[in-house]
């Protein structure tokens, strides 16, 4: 019988030690995940979001650090380096260089693209779909994943009509933007659905084939004269880029603007927002990430939302256009 | 000593009312008691309830008024003008939604005019505030001493205004004009629960009456009816010079100890015969003419009197009707607790009979229960002959338990079906056994008050379970009304095991009627068939269809409460229990059986052509007691016709075989009814199809008084005067 106790005694404390073996990161790691993060317009909240998730569980990472810059061939350079020195994770922040650096998933070149060599996670990209980098939200089915930092069009336009009911939506952006353009296009087809107006007005180029800043105040001016009852921004890099002109012109044509990301109504005065804030996605994204580092194959984890998110109400730009929210929505909303 | 012929007469008389004046003192007052206390209680806790009201209202009040406040302070605190406030009554009625209790909201500037409100009272409230007989707090003072963590609650001030309590909160931000919300809350909303409460209390109290009453009366029976008939019919024995038994000593207490003194007589009187007949031999053998005289005398003696010295037999008691009384009033008790919502409880389970429309597949529980019970009864019939009643009612138990707790328990449509066959084979092979009970019983020669009894304990279990069912759907859900009923199911069951007679001497049931035979019969008999088809039928499909199965939709479907549906529908039962002794006199004494059949049809007509002009729960009132008039008033003559209508030598067995014939008619009308209401309901809706269901037996009964009126020279059932019975 003492026998019998002892083994049992032992198998208790060997399942102890285990379970509390357990609780520490999954793998006994004898070095550093080492993840190359390649970013669109340098280090920003997500970026931040992303470090902190590894930083807050202990879990020792090394960032290599690649910023293109906002051109395409810089990021294809740093795929070529991705596929030199073999990290265990390539980061990929924004749609166009998710774009450039995966490729079409349908159209694959393993020359440019990094061609399911190593496993990569996106985030800050709109439309994965539309855009062609995963064929399907719930089974990216290549190696790559990510997370998605915009709601659904029609679930925006429906908070939108919950501030005022609008008949008409206008809304300016840079044309060789992929990004807006697909927006424009979701636009269009809510304006058919729903029956309002669309008001679509983009930005002239220069000779150079890039978008004219300048033109900006005159367009939303324009956009004002026309009737739109408020001015849709999209997650465009050239209006990040001029987000106060773009929103002072707003302000100046005393037209309400509404925004699907952060930046414009924490940075700069849009009047209303159904964002994600960058933060959280940057670490939902890490969570994923974490996933693969740890063997999950990235063709099975979904691409996601997180599960809420934030509605901000600018109060001085409401003040200025007198334009003021719901009673009903100012009990739910975040001021700033 | 020995009592005499007064108690002889008790055995004939009805049982339902065991042992005379005393036994009828004993129940009226404990159910006067019953009824006092109760009361009592009840006003008890009516004033408690009133009491408490006042202030959970302005708890209510409190809690909705923090939240608006809340919002509005937050958007004066943003700097958002008072008058350029956006949705401001929107966003107050979803407050108000919220409580029923509140009458009004609105919103006040700081020099008391209403900038927003909303509610029902509004017109009241500012009437108030133009006599300006509304208390507004002083805002000056408010002002002076900001408390920014909002306390409302020591801040506001109440009005009692006529039936409305109003409480004014201050809002108060600095820099911004201060406001005064004023909340109106009136308990006319809690009027409709209190009046439900009462309501249920009634029916709760009249349950308990009529509970309390069937335990006493089988009490009374078991201890002191029983054990004094036994006696009676003893002492007729001695009284006719038996004394050849002893009787079996039953019931309690004093009961016993007078049973036990009469054997103690039995048997001295049989031991004195004893020593007399030795001391006799002795006589006999001194001498022949000693002997003779001896001899002469002995008897005389046994030429009026019978002994049995050492050798005495035992008499017991005979199966009294009340035996079986009490067991039966809990079947039906227990089986009639789902019927106020069975309708309901199916539409609210997933269908797999998509093909099918949804009010023709709720409708399916309460036809494959008809249907169910339909085919279970004949087998039940034989069973009981060869086993025993008693052993019947506790074998038909299992299946009834069985099927109201997995009824409980259904996850879809299909298990509920399922449930109520089970629970009708139960229900078949109890009702069958309870039946042969009350035949043997009758067979005994105490026909008089056997029919009464199981007619009053069917009727009565039927008015208290379809009433208190509904109150306890309420207040515990269905799956714990299914499990009361299996309870009681197993409690009916005990009972019967204890009371009910294993009966060795098993009269055999008698066959059940030939189905071919009746056939022929019935359709060589075109008045029976007349009434069969003109009167029993559509009666069966007005009631399946009308109460059971309309009549909780309907309600349910006008947003009446469980507890009122289930006392609507009660009235059926009521109205039924009123007439029925009508119709057994105009019957009877008056040979009228068209009128009261034609009636049967006609009265729900009216009651249903009513309907549309009446709020839901009245209209459907009167119909369904409308309904319960007319088919009392024309049961009794229907199944008195029958054998009216059997003249000649073979009239009785002919009348058994149509009574049956039309009980399965009857049957196939309780199946229909469901499925034709369902028909209607899912093609015309609710309103139209409880008209039609109404005006079915209504348009029958026409066409059968012209039967009766068109037949040549003879009305329908001939005026009897003896015939074959």
């Amino acid at each position: 019988m003492s026998r019998g106790l002892i083994g049992r005694r032992s198998l208790l404390v060997g399942g102890l030690t285990a379970g509390l073996a357990a609780r520490r990161p999954a793998r006994a790691q004898q070095r550093p995940w080492r993840i190359m993060m390649i970013t669109w317009r340098g280090w920003e909240d997500a970026c931040q979001g992303f470090a902190d998730f590894f930083s807050e569980r202990n879990v020792p990472v090394e960032l290599v650090l690649r910023d293109a810059g906002q051109s395409p061939a810089m990021v294809t350079r740093h795929v070529a380096e991705a596929k030199e020195t073999r990290p265990d994770l390539v980061y990929l922040w924004g749609t166009t260089t998710a774009m450039v650096a995966l490729g079409p998933y349908d159209a694959v070149d393993p020359t440019i693209h990094l061609a399911d060599e190593i496993p990569a996670v996106f985030n800050i990209v709109t439309e994965p779909v539309w855009n062609k980098i995963v064929p399907s939200l719930e089974r990216p089915s290549r190696r790559a994943t990510g997370t998605l930092y915009i709601t659904a069009m029609a679930q925006q336009l429906a908070t939108l009509a919950t501030y005022r009911p609008f008949r008409s939506i206008g809304i300016t952006y840079s044309p060789i933007e992929g990004n807006s353009r697909a927006v424009v296009e979701l636009l269009g087809q809510e304006a058919r659905r729903t029956g309002f107006e669309l008001i679509d007005r983009p930005v002239p180029l220069d000779d150079a084939g890039k978008p004219i800043a300048a033109a900006l105040p005159a367009k939303v001016a324009e956009i004002a004269r026309a009737g739109a009852e408020w001015l849709y921004i999209a997650p465009d890099t050239f209006l990040n880029g001029n987000k106060l002109p773009l929103t002072q012109a707003a302000l100046d044509a005393g037209l309400p603007s509404f925004t699907s990301t952060e930046p414009y109504i924490l940075q700069a005065h849009a009047l209303f927002g159904l964002v994600s804030r960058y933060y959280a996605v940057g670490q939902f994204t890490a969570f994923k990430a974490e996933q693969i580092l740890n063997g999950v194959e990235p063709a099975s984890i979904p691409v996601e939302p997180l599960a809420r998110f934030s509605l901000i109400v600018n109060v001085q730009t409401a003040k200025r256009l007198e334009f003021y929210p719901p009673l009903s929505l100012l009990r739910f909303a975040e001021t700033v | 000593m020995i009592a005499q012929g007064s108690k002889s007469s008790a055995a004939d008389r009805a049982p339902a009312v065991a042992g005379g004046r005393e036994s009828a003192a004993l129940i009226l007052l404990v159910v006067a008691v019953l009824v006092l206390a109760t009361l009592y209680v009840a006003n008890r806790a009516l004033d408690a309830f009133n009491r408490e009201l006042l202030p959970l209202m302005d708890r209510e009040a409190e809690a909705v008024s923090s939240s608006i406040a809340a919002t509005i302070e937050r958007a004066l605190a943003l700097g958002i003008p008072a008058d350029q406030l956006v949705e401001v009554d929107p966003f107050l009625d979803e407050f108000r939604r919220q409580l029923p209790s509140l009458g009004y909201v609105a919103l006040l500037d700081g020099k008391g005019s209403l900038m927003h409100g909303v509610g029902p009272e509004l017109p009241a409230f500012e009437a108030m505030l133009t006599a300006k007989r509304v208390l507004r707090p002083d805002l000056s003072l408010v002002q002076a001493q900001p408390d920014s963590d909002g306390d409302l609650g020591g801040r506001s001030i109440s009005t009692s205004l006529d039936g409305i309590r109003d409480t004014a909160w201050p809002i108060v931000v600095p820099g911004q004009e201060p406001l005064v919300l004023h909340i109106g809350s009136s308990s006319r909303a809690y009027d409709a629960q209190i009046t439900d409460v009462r309501w249920d209390i009634w029916i709760v109290l009249l349950v308990s009456v009529l509970a309390t009453y069937e335990i006493l009366i089988f009490l009374l029976a078991r201890s002191a009816e029983a054990p004094m008939t036994l006696l009676g019919r003893a002492v007729d024995r001695v009284v006719a010079g038996d004394w050849t038994r002893t009787v079996a000593v039953i019931g309690s207490d004093e009961s016993r100890q007078v049973l036990r003194t009469f054997n103690l007589a039995v048997r001295t009187v049989n031991e004195a015969f004893a020593r007399l007949t030795w001391k006799a031999e002795e006589i006999a053998r001194e001498g022949r003419e000693a002997a003779e005289r001896i001899g002469r005398e002995i008897g005389a003696l046994t030429e009026r009197h019978r002994f049995a010295p050492g050798r005495l037999g035992r008499m017991t008691a005979l199966p009294g009707a009340a035996m079986a009384r009490t067991p039966l009033f809990i079947f039906v008790f227990a089986e009639q607790l789902p019927t106020s919502f069975m309708p309901l409880y199916a539409g609210s389970l997933p269908s797999s009979f998509t093909w099918l429309d949804p009010a023709v597949a709720i409708g399916l529980p309460l036809s494959a229960f008809v249907v169910a019970v339909a085919v279970a009864t004949p087998l039940g019939g034989w069973w009981v002959g060869r086993i025993g009643s008693r052993n019947v009612f506790l074998l038909g138990a299992l299946p009834a338990v069985l099927g109201h707790v997995l009824a409980g328990l259904a996850s879809d449509l299909t298990m509920l079906i399922a449930a109520r066959v089970i629970a009708a084979i139960g229900y078949a092979l109890v009702t069958i056994a309870c039946q042969h009970h009350f035949v043997q019983v009758a067979n005994l020669g105490r026909q008089a008050g056997t029919l009464a009894v199981f007619v009053l304990a069917v009727v009565t279990g039927t008015i208290c379970g379809m009433a208190i069912g509904a109150v306890v759907a309420d207040r515990l859900g269905f799956t714990n009304t299914f499990m009361v009923a299996g309870g009681l199911v197993v409690v009916a069951a005990l009972l019967a095991a204890w009371v009910l007679p294993a009966d060795s001497d098993a009269v055999p049931a008698r066959r059940a009627a030939e189905g071919g035979s009746a056939w022929l019969l019935a359709l060589r008999a075109p008045r029976f068939l007349a009434i069969v088809i003109l009167g029993a039928i559509p009666a069966k499909i007005a009631l399946n269809g009308m109460v059971y199965y309309l009549a909780p939709l309907y309600l349910a479907q006008a947003e009446v409460t469980l507890p009122a549906i289930g006392r609507t529908i009660m009235m059926y039962s009521i109205g039924m229990l009123v007439a029925i002794r009508i119709g057994a006199w105009l019957a009877d004494r008056r040979r009228l059986y068209l009128v009261p059949m034609a009636l049967m049809g006609l009265l729900p007509a009216a009651g249903a052509l009513l309907l549309p002009w009446q709020d839901p729960e009245v209209g459907m009132l009167i119909a369904v007691t409308a309904l319960g008039i007319g088919h009392g008033l024309g049961s009794a003559p229907m199944l008195a016709a029958v054998p009216a209508l059997c003249p000649g030598p073979d009239g009785r067995r002919q009348a058994a075989l149509l009574l049956g014939f039309l009980r399965s008619a009857e049957r196939v009308g309780s199946m229909l009814g469901p499925m034709i209401g369902a028909v209607l309901l899912a093609s015309a809706g609710p309103a139209a199809a409880a008209l039609w269901l109404g005006l079915i037996p209504g348009a029958a009964a026409i066409l059968l008084a012209l039967a009766g009126w068109l037949l040549p020279g003879r009305v329908l059932v001939p005026a009897m005067s003896g015939g074959g019975r």
